[in-house]
């Protein structure tokens, strides 16, 4: 029926240019009055889907949900694609219960056969339990599509809807399956819309300030029930300390890699190569331990203290390396912890440092906290290095010099961190500005309780309440507090710079501004400044 | 800052002349890899600016080309071809250079030591698999060999006799050497064979044993000698396809031996179906190695003893007949083959009353024919008493001189950072051998180290954690309802300290998607 079909086609196309005018809700009734050509596009895509389901195009679906009714959505879902694998699955379920039938029939049945026959059985079966579940969800949705339109008909979006089902199908598997491969794994839990998290938030617990860190974790280290077996561990690794010391002695480096601080060890491997160095009797050795977590750390800084530990007039790395060249009594070790610190992973760096490592008279032992350490280097770099690598594992605690506990979970977590304490650290940076800066922070306070009042308890207890900064604005120029959006910004900066508010835009582009304290913070505050 | 506290700017090329200057003048070698995918206007502009100051500082361009110099120089401007003078250096295939490497420090009579083929595999194959440069299979045999001599004691064996007899052994050593797998394998073969007395010598008598381990060096090299022997005339019969890697690591596993059919070494058919031309060319490529040696293995052949000269008689023999035969079928008239080749045997198809018939018909050989296959025969008889070896794990002591251990090599250059970071977090009692955490055998106890435990519950998690869950689950495990009971800001202060290391090994992000969440990064 090819004349037909253009007419599809042609309706089809028109249903887009419609699309506006139908998305009311209460225009449902209209559906009656379409004109002749779209009622028969509807008996033919109805015929045609009956025989292949494909010829639905995406705007002729986009039709049907914008004029459907609830229970017409259900039969949308009918024509949506994961109703082919059920049609599919329907007629592998037909032709097994025919095989089924045939069987029972016959009579006779070989092994194989009754194999065979246990398929059918199963593929029977199975399809059938689907289906079940199936109506169950239809049954659901009716209900929602039943309520839904009447409480809320605005609300009504088929996007929506979809949204739903899709959810629906996905439950199916709750329990998730164990013993994957990483990969699979990997694959598994970013599935979209898989991630069940839920809403708990940290806001009952107090978190720990640094003072309260350092004064119980003094307590608890002596208190490690592991401590013995720590020690014990880092003795083994002592142990091998002349295999270390000769594999540098012929010219490998070293990357002890591994769960664990291993400043000690490498301390103690320092301590080591003072007595027992690696280079030929008659050289003398020069140790330099750097500390790659250090955030200052530059390569300047580095290469003038490696000249300096060799005594080379110049401070840059050719400088040092013909230095060495030229004075082949002096060796240098360097012993570099956490050279893959994120202070380290500039390039260049790490091409210095092979750089300096490929230098027959140098050599290098270093450490590396992560797991991802080999992708660092490219290949030049790795042949520079001539890496031999040691399984490390101590299992020491991080020292506060390499870590920075508190702050780096309170970044974790979204918190600001080193940023001046409460309320105490509010008045403490109001005191140090002008009068018409305070107002304007006592102005943003009050604006922002407001605003949460306001809003009532609908929003969630982590999100924190924004103004919107034109508002804020108009009230400070009406209050006297700044005459023009400069002095404003000015102000505002000052805030900034202290960590005190923060701003960022919604979706319309409106800039808002913030407060990082949470309700009750502000309150305080707020009572503060006004007294 | 140039000379006379004069300053240059960054792109002066000024600078760099003051610079070579300093440091007593040489070229200046630029180099283009990938050539192809660089902009060609800025090559030529580069080469335009080398070229004007070719007179001050002396430039030299590198360009690596992956197609053709033709190609490369049709991209070029006509200006900017005539200003490059060039020459072309062809890239050595890195199997060529792996495989020049191996027959000179690994196969070669050079090599003290022996790599054993399981290890010599598993360096040619990270060869092959990943881009890593002779440089890393360099560096992988030196470890073996600090590997041997530094953890092997035995390995002070491989000293000279006298040196070793008086001053090095020890009686530890010979205690050593009565444990050795191919100690007991030769007492175990003596006794088989009734030498009582030489096996109980062995294993009693001090002075007997050293006197074997005296003649051990002797037999390494004839073994030795031997080996590549065999290995060089193989190669020389130009039938095998195997490469020479390949066949040496066969030879060292499994010894040489023609007659294994199907194995590396299955050459009797191929020998014995040469054409008379091809059995001359063979007979001269054999007396070559045996006079000459092979120069990329450092071996110089069989030298001047009794044997190589009957080798040589042998075979100056064998090509006097054979050529000798191809006169005589010459001016017969006739082509000389033998009933080894091809030709000598055809199938035959008759049509018969409608019916094919295939017969195989063996065609009839000539007197000179009978005489050339007896010469083939004879050759390749002779060349079986050439070739052939043992498996080097036969050997008595080899484990003095064969280093073939792929553990500490694969651990040193190939590590496993996320296992290893894996297994101390999932199952820290691996490592700390503690009491307390006996009992988990890599599940999840209150015991284990906080980041340990941490890490269990992140293994667990999805994609994204809520922190406060986490937190929650934590504290239900060591806090202070368990049988730990910590109470709760110490169990906090662990559990920070848990989280900032996940944090420092990379393997949780803050996320923004939610409050208090954190994202996984690792799947390991």
């Amino acid at each position: 029926m090819p004349p037909k079909k253009t007419t599809n086609q042609k309706a089809a196309a028109r249903v887009p240019r419609k699309r506006p005018a139908t998305t009311d809700p209460y225009e449902i009734p209209e559906e009656d009055e379409i004109e002749p050509s779209k009622r028969r596009r509807h008996a033919a895509t109805a015929a045609a889907d009956t025989d292949d389901a494909t010829v639905s195009t995406p705007s002729a679906s986009r039709l049907k949900k914008t004029v459907a009714t609830p229970i017409k959505l259900n039969g949308l879902n009918g024509i949506d694609t994961p109703s082919r694998k059920n049609n599919a699955d329907r007629s592998a379920r037909r032709k097994s219960a025919r095989a089924l039938v045939d069987r029972v029939i016959s009579g006779a049945i070989s092994d194989d056969e009754a194999e065979e026959g246990d398929i059918a059985r199963e593929i029977y079966e199975s399809s059938e339990d689907e289906e079940d579940e199936e109506d169950e969800e239809g049954e659901e949705e009716n209900l929602n599509g039943e309520t839904e339109p009447t409480t809320t008909p605005s609300k009504f979006a088929p996007g929506r809807k979809r949204k739903t089902t899709t959810t629906r199908t996905r439950k199916r598997s709750p329990t998730p399956p164990r013993d994957l491969p990483p990969h699979e794994q990997y694959f598994f839990q970013n599935k979209p819309g898989l991630s069940k998290t839920s809403n708990n938030t940290l806001s009952s617990l107090q978190l720990l300030t640094h003072d309260e860190y350092f004064s119980l974790s003094r307590d608890l280290s002596s208190a490690n029930p592991h401590r013995t077996d720590i020690t014990h561990l880092a003795s083994l690794h002592v142990s091998s300390f002349p295999q270390w010391a000769f594999e540098l002695s012929q010219s490998f480096s070293l990357c002890l890699y591994g769960y664990g601080s291993k400043r000690q060890i490498l301390h103690k491997f320092a301590t080591y190569l003072s007595s027992h160095p690696p280079c030929s009797l008659g050289q003398a050795n020069k140790i330099v331990i750097i500390n790659g977590y250090t955030p200052s750390i530059t390569i300047r800084e580095l290469l003038c203290s490696l000249a300096s530990a060799v005594s080379s007039p110049t401070t840059t790395l050719p400088g040092i390396l013909s230095h060495l060249t030229t004075h082949p009594k002096t060796t240098l070790t360097i012993l570099l912890n956490s050279v893959s610190s994120p202070h380290l992973r500039k390039g260049s760096f790490q091409s210095i440092i092979s750089t300096l490592a490929s230098h027959a008279q140098v050599y290098l032992c270093c450490t590396t906290d992560s797991p991802d350490f080999a992708l660092l280097w490219d290949s030049a770099v790795a042949t520079n290095f001539r890496f031999l690598y040691h399984d490390c594992t101590t299992f020491c605690s991080y020292s506060p010099s390499e870590m920075e506990v508190v702050d780096s979970v309170h970044e974790l977590l979204g918190r600001k961190t080193r940023r001046v304490g409460g309320k105490e650290g509010v008045a403490f940076v109001l005191r140090s500005l002008p009068e018409n800066a305070k107002s304007l922070f006592r102005l943003l306070v009050g604006e922002v309780l407001c605003a949460d009042e306001g809003d009532g308890q609908g929003q969630g207890q982590g999100e924190e309440m924004s103004v919107e900064y034109r508002m804020v604005y108009n009230k400070a120029v009406e209050e006297f507090i700044c005459s023009s959006e400069m002095a404003f910004r000015t102000l505002l900066k000052e805030f900034h710079d202290h960590q005190i508010i923060t701003s960022h835009k919604d979706a319309l582009g409106t800039e808002l501004l913030s407060l990082p304290f949470g309700k009750e913070e502000l309150e305080g505050i707020l009572e503060e400044l006004t007294t | 800052m140039g000379g006379g506290g004069r300053r240059y700017l960054d792109y002066d090329l000024e600078a760099l002349r003051v610079e070579m200057e300093g440091m007593g003048g040489g070229r200046v070698v630029v180099a283009f890899q990938d050539s192809e995918a660089f902009d060609t206007g800025l090559v030529g502009e580069l080469v335009g600016l080398f070229h004007s100051w070719q007179d001050r500082i002396r430039f030299s361009v590198l360009f690596g080309i992956a197609t053709s110099v033709e190609l490369f120089q049709a991209r070029l401007l006509k200006a900017t071809a005539r200003q490059l003078y060039g020459a072309q250096f062809d890239v050595v295939q890195a199997n060529a250079v792996l495989e020049s490497v191996i027959m000179a420090a690994v196969a070669g009579t050079k090599a003290q030591l022996r790599i054993g083929p399981g290890l010599l595999r598993k360096l040619v194959k990270r060869q092959q698999e990943q881009v890593a440069g002779v440089g890393a299979f360099v560096s992988s045999l030196k470890y073996a060999y600090m590997n041997h001599f530094y953890a092997n004691p035995l390995s002070a064996l491989l000293v000279d006799g006298q040196k070793l007899d008086k001053e090095i052994l020890q009686p530890e050593h010979l205690e050593a050497v009565r444990m050795l797998g191919s100690f007991k394998s030769h007492v175990e073969q003596s006794v088989e064979d009734g030498r009582l007395d030489h096996a109980r010598l062995l294993l009693e008598n001090d002075d007997y044993l050293k006197g074997r381990i005296n003649r051990q060096a002797a037999k390494r090299q004839q073994y030795l000698g031997k080996l590549l022997q065999s290995l060089a005339l193989v190669i020389a019969t130009e039938h095998s396809k195997r490469s020479f890697v390949e066949l040496y690591e066969a030879a060292l596993e499994e010894g040489i031996s023609l007659d294994q059919s199907p194995g590396p070494f299955d050459l009797g058919d191929a020998i014995k179906r040469s054409t008379p031309e091809e059995l001359i060319g063979l007979i001269k490529r054999a007396m070559t190695v045996v006079v000459d040696g092979n120069p990329s293995l450092h071996w110089n052949g069989m030298g001047i003893d009794q044997d190589a000269e009957a080798a040589i008689d042998k075979f100056e023999a064998l090509r006097a007949d054979v050529e000798r035969l191809i006169e005589t079928s010459k001016k017969k008239k006739t082509s000389l083959k033998s009933k080894y080749s091809s030709q000598s045997r055809v199938l035959r198809t008759t049509v018969v009353a409608q019916k094919v018939q295939l017969s195989r018909d063996t065609a009839t050989l000539t007197e000179e024919d009978n005489a050339f296959t007896a010469a083939i025969d004879d050759f390749f008889a002779f060349f079986k008493t050439l070739v052939g070896c043992e498996p080097l794990s036969n050997l008595f002591l080899n484990e003095v001189w064969q280093y073939d251990y792929h553990l500490p090599y694969e651990d040193v250059f190939v590590p496993r950072p996320g296992a290893t970071f894996a297994r101390a977090l999932s199952r820290p009692h691996d490592y700390l051998g503690c009491a307390c955490c006996d009992k988990a055998n890599g599940s999840m106890v209150g015991t284990l180290p906080a980041t340990s435990i941490l890490y269990h519950l992140y293994s667990e998690a999805g994609a994204s954690i809520n922190v406060a869950d986490l937190w929650a689950a934590y504290y239900a495990l060591v806090g202070e309802d368990s049988e730990i009971g910590m109470d709760e800001r110490s169990a906090l202060v662990l559990f920070y300290r848990g989280l900032a290391e996940m944090r420092a090994m990379g393997f949780v992000k803050q996320s923004k998607k939610k409050a208090d969440h954190i994202a996984k990064l690792k799947w390991l």
